[in-house]
């Protein structure tokens, strides 16, 4: 008795314990099938399922879905972002014959995933195709423009946006019918020449900035010799109005004292011509002059006469007629 | 009961552990279920899929604010943050070598090299600094494949294009125009920025171009001594004109001092003059005050005193009868 009520106790937790473990189990292999028969479309994809092999759901949403599980139904996630890759460098000839080498990148996406599932599939053989038509439609284009079109320091010869529409045009409708493509954008992306003309091009630009350096030291010598001659002008013109300003002066001056002198003159000219002689005398005869004297003037005549009848005659008026000085003293001042 | 007492001591072990591996896998459980709960971080924002479907009926339920998602564990909803508040940087070098490396030949493969030519055929290489912020989240992280990849080339073509507009003198100071008519100048990363926010815009990146740096640019190596020389010449044209503007500036207010001088000198003259006259008319008038008194003695006196002063200063003195011949020669007169 005791036996079996043990029993039944340690039976009782045991189903308990059974069941859960079944409903566990269950549960383990149910995710596990569904898993097998279930897959998900992310944001920014599509999807193809297929049976055996053979596509036929096209999954534009994205979400949860049922599938068959393999190997009956297969999921291909068609990646339907934006993408972008770069054309390879490749030379073009322009309308009037120069060689260029140009870059685009194009940005496309995947616009029908099935026909691009069925016709290209990978992001590489899209890139070739895609390369192939860019590559294509550029050369053609570019042989109706210049160099100019490209490169011009001209405002309106630059035709590059035409070009990129061009290309585009002629790229898009095919790629959209053959490869469910659709081509977004092409850029032009570098413009270079091909290598062996770099070295014309690099002369080019020596020659170019040596003149300039040239053709600029030129001019500094030359603005600052303006600079230089307009400043001496300048400085001549003070100075002669310097020059002008102090000869009026000095002319006042002259007059001034000419006008003084000649009130002097005016009071007796006789005398003050007697006067002025004398004090030019006392100044400019020194101790380098001769002077020679008749000796028969005053006052030495004293000496040399002695009859009486010189001496009747007052000294000042013999002097007097005769304009004293002039002929009586001769010297030679130095 | 004894083979329930007979059970191994080994099995009860068993047993414990097997109860401890319950709880520790329950635990596991819950954390497991909580584990899509997420914080968006303050300078993103959040998207949230389920099944890898974005959530929300419009672009502004789609778009989580920073802070605490409710979010079921994977493989059901996940959590992407995008950092719309955050300014992203990207460089672009593609058309750029250093001028330091060494220049061997005059080649240059634009393969290996990338440059740019300019409207009048030179060719500049640059690095430029693009700075960006995300507009629009949803078509950045979910419907680009490398929206910074992207942003790189559209820069790249918006450059190129630009400066094959544009001289190269232009090019290398970054504007042009504003010379004739000030005012118009065009900054070229301005215009490179429009451009390539343009071909953004067109396939709607959502991205916003936010500032454009020219890091680096420059004539290639092979040429840049040349250039150099350009921008000496320049400053040597400067320094030329500064000179002489030094030149002007010393020699304009040395003539003014020298005419400053010239005029000082003369007024100096000319009191001198008129004082000497007036000083002289005083002494003459005084003299004549005296003469008019007594005419005869003050000219006499003044003959002799002159003749005293002769005398007394004279070097050589001779006297000569009347009516002689003179003849002073020059030995004499030099003496």
């Amino acid at each position: 008795m005791a036996t079996t009520s043990d029993d039944q106790a340690a039976q009782k937790p045991s189903n308990a314990a059974f069941l859960f473990r079944i409903g566990i189990a269950v549960i383990v292999v149910g995710l596990i099938l569904a898993y097998g028969a279930s897959f998900q479309v992310s944001e920014g994809y599509n999807a193809i399922v297929t049976r055996f092999g053979n596509p036929i759901r096209a999954i534009t949403e994205a979400g949860f879905y049922w599938k068959w599980p393999w190997p009956i139904e297969q999921v291909h996630p068609i990646d339907v972002r934006y993408r972008f890759f770069n054309t390879p460098f490749t030379a073009t000839f322009t309308r009037d014959r120069k060689n260029v080498v140009l870059l685009a990148y194009v940005i496309w996406r995947v616009d029908d995933p099935l026909l691009f599932f069925q016709s290209l599939g990978t992001r590489e053989a899209t890139e070739q195709k895609l390369d192939g038509m860019v590559a294509a439609a550029k050369n053609f284009h570019m042989g109706n423009y210049d160099l100019d079109a490209l490169v011009s320091t001209t405002p309106g010869d630059i035709q590059v946006d035409k070009i990129e529409q061009s290309i585009l045009k002629d790229v898009q409708g095919p790629a959209r019918e053959k490869f469910g493509i659709m081509v977004e954008q092409v850029g032009i992306k570098r413009i270079a020449y091909p290598e062996e003309n770099m070295s014309a091009v690099l002369d080019q630009m020596r020659a170019e900035r040596r003149a300039e350096a040239g053709e600029l030291r030129a001019k500094g010598k030359k603005e600052a010799q303006q600079i230089r001659d307009e400043g001496l002008v300048k400085a001549e013109e003070i100075l002669r109005q310097g020059r002008e300003e102090a000869g009026k002066i000095l002319g006042q001056a002259e007059k001034e004292a000419a006008e003084i002198y000649a009130q002097a003159h005016q009071l007796d000219p006789e005398f003050y011509r007697f006067w002025r002689s004398m004090r030019v005398i006392k100044k400019t005869l020194g101790a380098k002059a001769t002077v020679i004297l008749r000796s028969d003037r005053e006052p030495f005549n004293e000496l040399f006469e002695s009859s009486g009848s010189n001496r009747a005659k007052p000294a000042g008026g013999a002097s007097r007629n005769e304009a004293p000085g002039s002929s009586t003293i001769r010297g030679t001042a130095q | 009961m004894t083979p329930r007492k007979a059970v191994p001591a080994i099995f009860q072990g068993l047993e414990s552990g097997l109860k401890m591996f319950r709880w520790i896998v329950l635990v596991l459980l819950v954390l497991f279920l909580f584990s899509g709960v997420q914080k968006v971080t303050s300078e993103n924002v959040g998207l949230l899929l389920r099944f890898g479907r974005l959530q929300g009926a419009s672009p502004a339920n789609q778009i989580k604010k920073p802070g605490l998602v409710l979010a079921l564990p994977y493989p059901i909803d996940s959590l992407l943050q995008v950092p719309v508040k955050q300014e992203g940087e990207v460089t672009v070098k593609e058309v750029w070598k250093g001028i330091t490396d060494l220049a061997a030949l005059d080649k240059i493969d634009p393969v290996l090299e990338g440059y740019c030519l300019t409207g009048d055929q030179n060719i500049i290489q640059t690095q430029m600094v693009v700075k960006y912020r995300i507009t629009d989240p949803i078509r950045f992280r979910i419907w680009m494949d490398d929206p910074e990849g992207m942003l790189s080339e559209v820069v790249l073509a918006a450059v190129t294009q630009t400066v094959a507009g544009w001289g190269v003198n232009d090019v290398l100071r970054l504007q042009q125009g504003g010379n004739e008519t000030p005012g118009t100048t065009e900054s070229l990363a301005d215009t490179v920025r429009r451009r390539a926010q343009q071909r953004l815009d067109q396939v709607e990146c959502g991205v916003w171009i936010t500032a454009l740096e020219f890091k680096e640019i420059h004539p290639p190596r092979h040429v840049v001594a040349e250039f150099r020389d350009v921008q000496n010449a320049r400053i040597e044209m400067e320094t030329q004109k500064r000179e002489a503007e030094g030149f002007v500036s010393s020699t304009i207010p040395a003539a003014q001092a020298e005419s400053n001088r010239l005029v000082k000198a003369a007024s100096v003259y000319q009191n001198a003059a008129v004082a000497k006259a007036a000083a002289e008319f005083s002494v003459f008038e005084q003299i004549y005050q005296e003469y008019q008194k007594n005419p005869e003695l003050v000219w006499g006196r003044l003959f002799m005193e002159t003749f005293e002063q002769i005398i007394e200063n004279v070097g050589k003195l001779r006297f000569v009868a009347p009516d002689t011949r003179v003849i002073v020669s020059d030995a004499e007169s030099k003496q």
